[in-house]
């Protein structure tokens, strides 16, 4: 068994270093000078409280790595230095064990573990249900804390709500499924935007590659009204439609002739191409354009724009050859798809005289979009036969159940313009019994071990057999009685709660919901059941190649996406949007690249086992067309991100050069080095600083030009008290200061009043530049430990040589989100240990989750004391998978990070890759994919 | 109670992303444990928005979802059922109450094999339990009395972002017929700006400003249209507005440096026993504005945004050592 902790086991005699205290501490921190804002005298000596051991454990440390007493002072002898340290550790470990027992551990499911549960269980893998559960909350950076989980009537009122709602959807009512519908759509059709935008010179129809003859291009001369093309069909010909405009407030391309009646996959398929538009001419265009496909949710009347909408996909729109892109999708009850000219820049040309006459610029062609659906793989549904098994459907005839009241039946009601219709209600159908209890406890005794993720006993079994016992006798037919006990199960404290008994004595279930909350953030499958039913999961072999067979499989992106959208606070991407004078580049289309890339990246690492060091710096970057661009990397082509080898001088690699990073530590108008350096301490480095005083005003933004944040910020530095937090906090964000709001490279700010002319770069022809290049950018600083470095190459390198302190940093992070508890003083020696068993095998971070997962840590008293924690054996399993993976498809892994799926499998499978969740605000929006996979 | 975007404005918290932030519960929710079982409605949470954001939050600090159409509140409050709806209604809250009672049970069982502080939590689960069956329970007994009859005809649907001054208007025109009829007495409202935050993110630039200035302007109209409406309004022989407390405010003391510092924040009605209360809850440095129609003759308001720091005006001020002490809210 690895040693638990490194220290000596604490002894109740311990006393805090008073001595030691008084003699080299008190001089700046007590109560006649408390610099720092720590005053020794006052602190806290209840080592039991969890706010005085983290300020100990802090003082531990800097005293420990002797930054304490600052060198210019008296300075301890070693053996007083030692002697301190340890009367510190044994109070810190002897304080832990006393609140130990106080720890909450007990955790509910976070929205998103209940939703992909609810999808992996019923097959329903879009059904959204998250958006309508109350927002969880966050403790140590991670919605999987226990203290960020609590539970009120409004949850319980929201679980009751989901139950029905779920149920309502996993029932089937027919007895044949509703219709396969196929539609061919023209983005333009009749009372949607894009006839009227189209009629004004903000698009064209085009047939043949050609003007549409029967339509000619808005011109000087007024077109006909709406009404008479309608009567006329000019939008049902068949024509292609060309769109230059970008959409914005007040444009929103949908295909709102297909809205979705019946929750199910569909299929869709979409030609796409683009071309140079030049005053009433069709030319090649200047390359590959994207076009973003969406799922819009229809709110309210459905009609207008505006709705909520997530990403699907960016799609290639090549260069005057159409392309099909064909996938399968879920889609929800009145959701229809919608579109966007993600690549251009935003135009609008109502406003000139000849309208697209008059207009030269790139356009991207829709030729059509077929939808087809709803697509079952069998009927009843899997939703339908987990709750009912094999029972037969019939139909419900009152005369004949005269005593029964007749189950309820909703029509769907459908929003907006679909030309989709409902199927005629096929009368009352509902499954038929002849021994309903008897087949209650069977259906009951399959379902809720699934639900609850452990063996149910008979006891219980019958208490919910109860339940459909006394519907019956109160007159409802079999399935509503069955529902009545289904709805009871799903707002259950057995369903929603981790239930793992004590961490301390973990079972072996408990161990299999760890894990698959943990790499799938959803419920164990069955062979993760089996192991956990046989006992053999708590070999460690058996778990490594658990862990590895987890992570080859699709719903391992839910954790990737989940984990790094909370570490690096990917999730507040939308916080703000980038001022448009100064970043009239910026686009949604950017913003989904820049979270893509991070993603990609960091699968990156997973998938090729690269070490921490990758957290600073790489030779590589991941990145689409859109971001090549913006990062000045020439030759990268269409949507899909993808490994490319950074040239020499470019001031990439790592994640905090990542666009995304750069905007989310910015406000959209300004950057400043402390909340950069900040993020960098917390997240990258894992050493949060402390907050600020509460009396210090904040700087306020100023892009008039004629002052640099440097300079605002130099009073911080001069003053002696702010300087011992900020000459830690500033230098990574000074370093930073080369990347602009966007993530952009400059090495001049970026002003709206004093300046010189700003040249174009790569900012598309058709945008105006406003903005004027201001004052130089200064991005050397010094280090804690006195290094300088001049930019942010030399700062990458020196912070990544340091790899053991980024391993740690991951390790502990990793653990917080993988156990939903603190890391705590008393963890340590495990996470050392963990950190050097996995730099001696490289030090990768695929390595770092296995010896993790093996760790006291996370299995607890599961892992045997005779048991050691195994070698590389999963190395070959991982070896042999990847070879597999790069045989079939690169696009494999592509498909799964990039945010566009150009999907060509053909299965009706389909997975969602991550949760749905809604636009925050009309200028962007969060990058979800939906793809397939075999 | 009225108040402008969210953040943890309501629960005496500085911010959301605080270390060791625990949410806790909002001064309207608090108010309505005690006053909120007298009339159909506890409370009303409202949101003039898109997307999922709420003022207020539960002790547990859940956010609680907000109604976000003028048009359904209107619905809600006014518009009585067909009998058997009513009857459908009440019988789906029967059966959610026997899911309640049920569960309930569970969490005795499964509570045997826990630690301490993990009973603690399934104790929570269980009260929650409880107190989401108590409010079916007072919901089933409403369904039977008649809702109150009102002239005015229900606002139309309109959910554009940014027509938010528009949309707040009409949701202010409901919150006072809500008042006035005494279906609640405790409503809170966010208004979703999202539309203009790029403004506010003004980097001292004069013609941005301006422009800031113009939208809070709007907003302001639209509140004293509100207060007006309260003040003509009589009821038991004073105005409406005489008898109800109301808080505007922002949860932003300065949005282009991201602070919240020194917040502008306006009491108006009858602030007197409210403004202590306040006091301790926005531990907040904040700059009150506080306005009561005993002491100014007319309304005059305008944005607070362009008002930092300056002088109060005239019925806007509200010298602190008049405040009487009364109990303290004490969020957990």
């Amino acid at each position: 068994m690895v040693c638990l902790i490194s220290c000596n086991t604490p002894s109740s005699s311990a006393e805090l270093p008073e001595a030691f205290l008084k003699a080299y501490c008190y001089n700046c921190h007590s109560s006649t000078q408390a610099e720092a804002g720590l005053n020794l005298e006052q602190l806290g000596r209840e080592l039991d409280q969890p706010e005085n051991a983290r300020r100990w454990a802090k003082i531990h440390d800097r005293v420990a790595s002797s930054e304490m007493p600052p060198r210019d002072s008296d300075q301890p002898t070693q053996a007083e230095r030692d002697t301190a340290i340890q009367s510190l550790q044994q109070m810190l470990l002897a304080g832990e064990k006393a609140s130990s027992d106080h720890q909450l551990k007990l955790r509910r499911l976070t929205r998103s573990e209940y939703e992909n549960t609810i999808r992996d269980l019923f097959d329903m893998p879009g059904i959204a249900l998250s958006p309508n559960l109350p927002a969880d909350g966050q403790s140590q950076g991670f919605d999987k804390h226990p203290e960020a989980l609590d539970i009120s009537h409004v949850n319980i009122a929201k679980y009751l709500e989901a139950a029905d709602h779920i149920l309502h959807y996993a029932i089937a009512t027919r007895p044949i499924p509703p219709a396969i519908q196929k539609r061919r759509i023209s983005l333009v059709n009749r009372g949607g935007f894009v006839a009227h935008v189209v009629m004004n010179g903000d698009g064209v129809l085009l047939k043949n590659k050609q003007i549409d003859p029967e339509f000619p291009a808005a011109a000087e001369q007024n077109h006909l009204d709406e009404g008479a093309h309608e009567r006329w069909g000019s939008f049902r010909n068949g024509a292609s439609v060309g769109l230059f405009r970008h959409d914005d407030e007040s444009f929103n391309p949908y295909f709102i002739e297909h809205v979705t009646i019946y929750p199910a996959k569909y299929r869709i398929r979409t030609s796409l191409w683009s071309f140079q538009w030049d005053q009433g001419k069709v030319l090649p265009g200047r390359g590959t354009e994207a076009a973003r496909l969406s799922v819009v949710q229809l709110t309210g009347d459905g009609r207008g724009g505006q709705h909520p909408s997530y990403v699907l996909g960016y799609f290639d729109a090549p260069n005057s050859e159409p392309r099909v892109h064909e996938f399968v999708t879920w889609m929800n009850h009145n959701e229809l798809i919608g579109f966007n000219t993600a690549s251009l820049a935003p135009t609008a040309n109502y406003f000139r005289k000849k309208r697209a006459m008059e207009f030269t610029g790139p356009g991207i062609v829709v030729d059509w979009l077929d939808v087809e659906g709803p697509l079952y793989e069998t009927w009843p549904p899997t939703s339908h036969r987990r709750l009912f098994g094999d029972l037969p459907l019939g139909e419900f005839k009152p005369e004949e159940n005269k005593s029964v009241r007749v189950p309820l039946r909703k029509r769907p009601a459908q929003i907006g313009a679909g030309m989709n219709r409902p199927d005629p209600e096929p009368g009352v159908w509902t499954v038929r019994t002849d021994a309903p209890l008897q087949d209650a406890d069977r259906l009951l005794g399959d379902f809720l071990p699934k639900l609850f993720r452990r063996p149910v006993s008979q006891e219980l079994r019958d208490q919910y057999v109860s339940i459909v016992q006394s519907r019956l006798d109160a007159g409802d037919c079999f399935e509503e009685a069955m529902r009545a006990a289904y709805r009871s199960a799903l707002v259950a404290p057995d369903f929603l709660l981790h239930v793992e008994s004590n961490p301390n004595e973990i079972d072996c279930y408990g161990l299999a919901s760890r894990l698959s909350y943990f790499l799938w953030n959803s419920m164990p499958d069955d062979a993760l059941m089996r192991h956990a039913e046989s006992g053999d999961l708590s070999n460690v072999d058996v778990l490594h190649s658990e862990v590895e067979r987890m992570l080859a499989d699709p719903k391992a992106s839910r954790f990737m996406n989940d984990f790094v959208g909370q570490w690096l606070k990917l999730n507040q991407i939308n916080a703000n949007d980038p001022d448009k004078k100064l970043y009239p580049e910026y686009s949604p289309y950017l913003q989904d690249s820049m979270v893509a890339e991070t993603r990609a990246y960091f699968r990156e690492m997973l998938d090729r086992d690269l070490d921490a060091s990758h957290l600073f710096k790489s030779d590589f970057v991941m990145v689409n067309q859109k971001l090549a661009t913006h990062y000045g990397i020439p030759d990268v082509t269409g949507t899909k991100i993808r490994r490319v080898s950074l040239p020499p001088e470019c001031p990439r690699g790592g994640l905090v050069t990542q666009a995304s990073i750069l905007k989310i530590t910015s406000n959209g108008t300004t950057t400043s080095p402390v909340p950069r350096g900040a993020f960098v301490m917390d997240r990258l480095l894992g050493e949060p600083p402390e907050p600020p005083p509460s009396n210090v005003a904040a700087i306020e933004p100023d892009v008039r030009g004629t002052t640099t944040i440097r300079e605002q910020l130099s009073k911080h530095r001069e003053n002696a008290i702010c300087a011992s937090c900020h000459q830690r906090i500033d230098p990574p964000g000074f370093a930073l200061e080369s990347f602009d709001v966007i993530g952009g490279f400059r090495q001049r700010y970026r002003s709206i009043g004093e300046g010189d002319p700003a040249e174009r770069g790569s900012i598309d022809p058709i945008i105006g530049i406003g903005f004027k290049l201001g004052q130089k950018v200064d991005s050397s600083g010094t280090l804690g430990n006195g290094k300088d470095f001049e930019g942010i190459q030399t700062y990458q390198k020196m912070i990544a040589s340091d790899s053991r302190r980024l391993l740690t940093n991951l390790a502990k992070q990793l653990t917080v989100y993988a156990t939903g508890r603190t890391v705590r003083f008393s963890d340590r020696g495990v996470i050392d240990d963990i950190v050097s068993r996995t730099e001696k095998q490289g030090g990768g971070l695929r390595t770092l989750l296995h010896e993790l997962i093996a760790s006291p840590l996370f299995m607890g008293s599961i892992l045997h004391a005779g048991q050691k924690p195994s070698g590389p054996d999963w190395k070959q399993m991982w070896k042999s998978s990847q070879q597999l993976s790069a045989d079939s498809v690169d696009s494999h892994r592509m498909l799964m990070t990039s945010i566009l799926p150009p999907i060509e499998a053909t299965s009706h499978q389909l997975l969602l890759l991550s949760q749905i969740q809604p636009r925050f605000n009309n200028m962007s929006s969060m990058t979800t994919i939906r793809s397939m996979f075999k | 109670m009225v108040t402008q975007p969210s953040g943890a404005f309501l629960q005496a918290h500085r911010t959301q992303s605080e270390e060791g932030f625990e949410n806790g519960i909002s001064l309207d929710q608090f108010a309505a444990e005690h006053i909120g079982s007298q009339t159909r409605f506890p409370s009303l949470v409202l949101a003039i928005t898109n997307e999922n954001t709420t003022v207020s939050y539960t002790r547990s600090g859940a956010p609680i979802p907000a109604d976000k159409s003028p048009r359904l509140l209107f619905e809600k409050l006014f518009v009585q059922g067909r009998p058997d709806e009513i009857e459908a209604r009440v019988e789906e809250l029967r059966r959610g109450r026997s899911t309640l009672d049920f569960v309930a049970d569970q969490s005795k069982r499964l509570s045997r094999n826990l630690s301490n502080v993990d009973q603690q939590r399934l104790a929570e689960y269980q009260s929650s339990v409880r107190e989401l069956e108590r409010r079916l329970h007072s919901a089933q007994e409403w369904e039977h009395r008649p809702k109150p009859k009102v002239d005015a005809k229900p606002p139309a649907e309109n959910m554009d972002p940014k027509q938010f001054v528009e949309r707040s208007g009409m949701m202010f025109d409901v919150m006072k017929l809500a008042l006035e009829t005494d279906s609640t007495r405790i409503v809170s409202l966010m208004i979703d700006t999202t539309v203009i935050h790029n403004i506010t993110h003004h980097g001292n630039r004069p013609e941005v400003l301006e422009e800031l200035k113009g939208h809070e302007q709007r907003q302001f109209d639209a509140l004293n249209r509100f207060l007006t409406g309260l003040r003509s309004t009589g009821e038991q022989g004073s105005s409406l507005l005489d008898r109800t407390m109301v808080l505007y405010g922002t949860c932003m003391g300065s949005a282009n440096s991201h602070s919240n510092d020194n917040l502008p924040v306006m009491l108006a009605g009858e602030v007197f026993s409210m403004a202590s209360i306040l006091r301790s809850t926005l531990r907040i440095t904040t700059r009150f504005r506080i306005c009561t129609c005993r002491c100014c003759s007319e309304w005059e308001l305008m944005p607070i945004h362009s008002r930092r720091e300056k002088e109060p005006c005239v019925g806007w001020n509200f010298p602190n050592h008049e405040v009487p002490q009364l109990p303290s809210f004490r969020p957990r």
